[in-house]
């Protein structure tokens, strides 16, 4: 029986398998965390990005349907106060004004269709008693939020909103309003999504309502087997491989209003693509590891095979007497042993160099990465601080203006109230065309700082200034009102301006057309172009004097004189006045700079 | 030495073994119907059940170890898209193509897949331009040319009607004239005249005023060959005006969009479809699917194509992946149990199978009779 000795090749080739696997691995290893490090920090990151917009849109759906709610609600209502006639025309208004609705109805408590505001098809009559929407809000009393579905009424695709009109507790109707989803789409699209992050909403059915691909509303995809919506959670962040099968995504979901979800998901390229390539290196790094020790093993079994060689011919060449060449044969052979073992000492010792040097690489992005955060949160917090403090101080300045206004116009009415008793009623007059007039700059003032000093819809400043100048004067009949409706909206400036002419026009008004036997009419034309606004208004009084006609504007028409100066000077507008069954002012404003009117 | 060479080689095959699982190629399905416009509520609903079908062979392992994929394209409608849309699935690959809904886009797109030798498979074009011929067109639903005999031999024979109005959707005349042709000389040679007939064209005509002249008119049955949408509007238009005619539909409005635009008025009204007659097991285990995946109830075309994807990968299966032979595997399939009904198919690739008489009751499609294919 023969016995392996200790120093047999076989063991000598284990110990040098042992001297390079070992390390080899450790390598492995060390590429593996490094891989599993990255991944996550990279995940991380992008996760917070994600949160932080999928947050936003949160926060705009929420508000955009916490106002049709709160909208649909006051339809409700309101509606119950007016006639069938009165509630189309108030259903047209509010349409008009909140263009998120494409359509407004509302139903019977047997869910036919009484009054509708269609301007083209009328519904009126339908009977949708086996509508869902119908179905569930005459059952809940509640509001009724439905799936996209194809509008009856529009033939596009839109969600369907619905409030029951209750009396003593009892359905005595429902207000149906359909929402426009192209316009939610923008909504939501106004908030900056960054490269590749795609951000979508869906329903409680899974069926997609806003995607930027807007198709896939069109067609009312259901996402139910997309990976974050199976997950059933509220806020996870988790690698994705859904749409396409090739590529990785990083998505996030947040719960919102409705059983709704916004679910961001982003195409994860660059990290997948640096996770692929660490992978490809130390899988490669591996192979090589194995193929050098395969190789060695070879390479020293024979220089082992050789020396046995050298030795039985030395014992060979000892025996026939020529001892010197056998050593020398013996030696060159240890010496390549020697050299091998050399080159492999020097590979562990480089694979251990590029271990640190890759060490040290994800220690300094690490801390590129917390210190990029950090800077984030940073600036991000002094945002939010120095929007607040704007808040504050514009609601501030605001307050202190109509605060001012105010105590002007009382101390006008103490000079009032003083000069009346002295006697001088000479001053009288012009005391209340000046409280009127600050009057006015008070009522524009309060309008625009109510909208925020955001642009204003024409007809709506038109209206709130006459009807805000006829409340400051005792009348003893109504006046009847007509004012055309426009979507033009002008800018503060401009607003500011036309609101003072046409409170000066409704004092004109007042002043000269009140007295007359028959009902005081006051009417706003308003015809609106691109860069145009022509506005004429009319009152059926006595019409304006010879002088006015005649263009011989003194003193004693301060009225006309600051209306006709305000339009050529501050307006660079121009203005006629003259009688057709009352007195007439036209207006007009040609080339008007884009940021002055929109139309949206 | 042989073994270190055996080992790497090992390593290398399952590098290559676990690559070739990452990148396995599916088997593309092609999908074209009318996803949106106001007829879209059916294609959704056939999209949906198709898609539920490959969700299902998808978790049970796919076809001979591929994963299944259903390309969805929208034909908005038109014969033009639908020629484009089919051209492009082609392209990608296809080995059939699921479509379309209505005849029209089908008759567009007929000589295309011939001359490409690909497969169009519709879950809902009934039209009788297709039958009698072996071509790439197959279904599961028979031809209207049955449905429209069936028809107005009930309205004559069962009714006791003599005196039709006829309105019929003149967009989809592939399905709708062919339907009002064979409507109208089946019920002459009974004996019964077909007084007046209206050509709608969805959009463009005014639904008030034929309804209108209608409700107004002497006759006192109408048949509406027209969309469940605009049977719908036409069954209460008439309603309003005070119609009492009695309304029938063709086999196109049998879809529960009818039911939920319709309201009270559609109460009464009868159809003769192809819509399963009772329950099974597999198509309660469908319904409940469906549910759970989309949170709503399937359409009468979801169940159609959910079967349409099923047809297909089984005839591939049974070809073993030579698309050449699956129409000769198609024209085999006899007494096939779906959750439709039994199916057969014939060498022409038109169904044989029973058909129903349904009427609206209290909101809910009821049978009143089946009608054989021989009958």
């Amino acid at each position: 029986m023969i016995k392996r000795s200790d120093n047999s090749p076989l063991s000598l080739t284990s110990s040098l398998r042992r001297g390079i696997v070992i390390p080899s691995i450790i390598i492995l290893l060390v590429v593996l965390i490094v891989i599993f490090s990255g991944s996550f920090l990279i995940k991380d990151e992008i996760y917070q990005q994600q949160l932080s917009t999928v947050n936003a849109i949160n926060r705009e759906a929420d508000l955009y349907f916490n106002d049709v709610e709160t909208l649909i609600k006051f339809i409700s209502e309101a509606v119950q106060e007016y006639s069938s006639e009165e509630q189309k025309e108030f259903l047209k208004k509010i349409r008009t004004n909140y263009p998120r609705f494409s359509s407004l109805y509302l139903l019977n408590s047997d869910g036919i269709v009484t009054v509708d505001d269609s301007e083209f098809e009328s519904i009126k009559g339908l009977d949708y008693s086996r509508e869902s929407f119908y179905l569930q809000t005459s059952s809940n009393k509640n509001i009724y939020i439905s799936s996209p579905s194809i509008s009856l009424s529009t033939g596009n695709i839109s969600i369907v909103t619905a409030f029951p009109i209750l009396k003593n507790d009892n359905l005595n109707g429902i207000v149906v309003g359909e929402l426009n989803l192209t316009l939610l789409q923008k909504t939501i699209e106004k908030i900056v999504i960054e490269k590749d992050n795609v951000v979508f909403i869906v329903d409680p059915s899974n069926t997609v309502i806003v995607h930027p691909d807007y198709t896939m509303v069109q067609e009312r995809w259901n996402l139910s087997n997309h990976p974050l919506l199976n997950k059933k959670t509220n806020s996870i962040a988790s690698i994705l491989s859904y749409f396409k099968s090739e590529e990785f995504y990083l998505g996030s979901i947040v719960e919102m209003k409705y059983g709704w979800k916004v679910i961001t998901e982003q195409r994860t390229i660059d990290a997948v693509r640096s996770i692929i390539t660490l992978i490809v290196i130390s899988v490669g790094a591996f192979i090589i590891c194995l193929i050098t020790i395969y190789f060695s093993q070879f390479r020293i079994l024979k220089s082992v095979t050789t020396s046995i060689n050298g030795f039985v011919n030395s014992a060979d060449i000892i025996s026939k007497g020529g001892l010197t060449e056998g050593f020398i044969d013996t030696n060159r052979e240890y010496s390549e042993i020697l050299s091998l073992e050399k080159s492999i000492s020097l590979m562990v010792k480089s694979i251990r160099e590029h271990e640190m040097f890759l060490e040290n690489r994800v220690d300094d992005r690490t801390k590129e990465l917390n210190l990029e955060i950090e800077n984030r949160l940073k600036i991000e917090d002094d945002l939010q601080e120095a929007i607040q403090t704007q808040q504050v101080l514009f609601r501030e300045v605001n307050h202190r203006v109509k605060n001012n206004l105010t105590s002007i116009i009382s101390m006008i009415n103490k000079e009032y109230d003083r000069s009346e008793t002295s006697g001088l009623t000479v001053l009288l007059p012009v005391l209340n065309d000046l409280k009127n007039r600050i009057g006015g700059l008070s009522r524009v003032h309060s309008l625009l700082s109510e909208s925020g000093w955001r642009p204003l819809f024409l007809s709506e400043l038109c209206t709130q200034t006459i009807l805000g100048s006829l409340n400051g004067v005792d009348l003893e009949q109504d006046v009847n009102l007509t004012i055309s409706d426009t979507d033009t909206r002008i800018n503060s400036d401009y607003a500011h301006n036309i609101a003072l002419i046409i409170n000066e026009m409704v004092t004109n008004t007042i002043k000269y057309g009140l007295n007359i036997s028959e009902q005081t009419r006051i009417s706003v034309l308003i015809v609106d172009d691109k860069n145009s606004i022509n506005i004429k208004y009319k009152d059926n009084g006595p019409g304006f004097s010879n002088e006015v006609l005649d263009g011989n504007i003194g003193d004693s028409h301060i009225g006309i004189g600051l209306i006709t100066g305000i339009i050529k000077r501050s307006l660079k507008g121009s203005v006629s006045y003259y009688n057709d069954n009352g007195a007439v002012t036209e207006i007009n404003f040609e080339n008007i700079l884009d940021e002055v009117i929109t139309n949206e | 030495m042989k073994k270190s060479y055996y080992q790497i080689l090992c390593l290398l095959i399952f590098i290559l073994t676990i690559n070739a699982c990452m990148n396995e190629d599916p088997i593309k399905i092609g999908f074209a119907v009318e996803l949106t416009g106001t007829r879209g509520n059916l294609g959704v609903d056939a999209r949906d059940g198709a898609l539920l079908a490959i969700k299902q062979i998808n978790e049970n392992g796919g076809i001979m170890g591929h994963p299944v994929e259903l390309i969805v394209k929208d034909d908005k409608g038109d014969p033009n898209t639908a020629r484009i849309v089919d051209l492009n699935l082609i392209d990608e690959g296809v080995i059939a193509i699921i479509g379309h809904i209505t005849s029209s886009q089908t008759a567009a797109v007929i000589d295309l897949i011939n001359k490409n030798e690909t497969i169009l498979f519709s879950p809902s074009s009934t039209s009788s331009l297709f039958s009698g011929k072996a071509d790439y067109f197959f279904r599961n639903v028979p031809s209207s040319s049955l449905f429209a005999s069936s028809t107005a031999s009930y309205i004559f024979e069962n009714a006791g009607i003599n005196k039709l109005i006829v309105v019929f959707d003149v967009s989809n005349s592939a399905f709708s004239e062919a339907f009002k042709d064979v409507a109208e000389n089946t019920f002459k040679d009974l004996g019964g005249i077909t007084s007046v007939i209206y050509e709608y064209i969805p959009g463009e005509s005014d639904i008030r005023e034929i309804s209108k002249q209608i409700s107004n008119s002497s006759n006192n049955a109408v048949l509406l060959i027209t969309s469940p949408v605009d049977t719908a509007l036409f069954a209460q238009h008439i309603r309003n005006e005070g119609g009492k005619q009695v309304l029938f539909s063709s086999s196109w409005a049998h879809d529960k969009t009818l039911l939920e635009k319709g309201g009270r008025a559609v109460e009464g009204i009868r159809l003769i479809s192809d819509g399963k007659v009772q329950d099974t097991l597999e198509s309660l285990e469908f319904n409940k699917d469906f549910m759970e995946l989309y949170g709503r109830t399937p359409g009468m075309l979801s169940s159609n194509s959910y079967e349409a994807v099923k047809f297909i990968t089984d005839a591939f299966l049974e070809v073993k992946g030579d698309s050449s032979e699956m129409p000769q595997a198609l024209s085999d399939i006899r007494n096939k149990e779906t959750i439709i009904g039994r199916i057969s198919l014939d060498e022409y690739g038109d169904v044989i199978r029973d058909v129903s008489i349904f009427e609206v009751v209290d909101g809910e499609f009821t049978l009143i009779d089946t009608i054989s294919p021989q009958k």
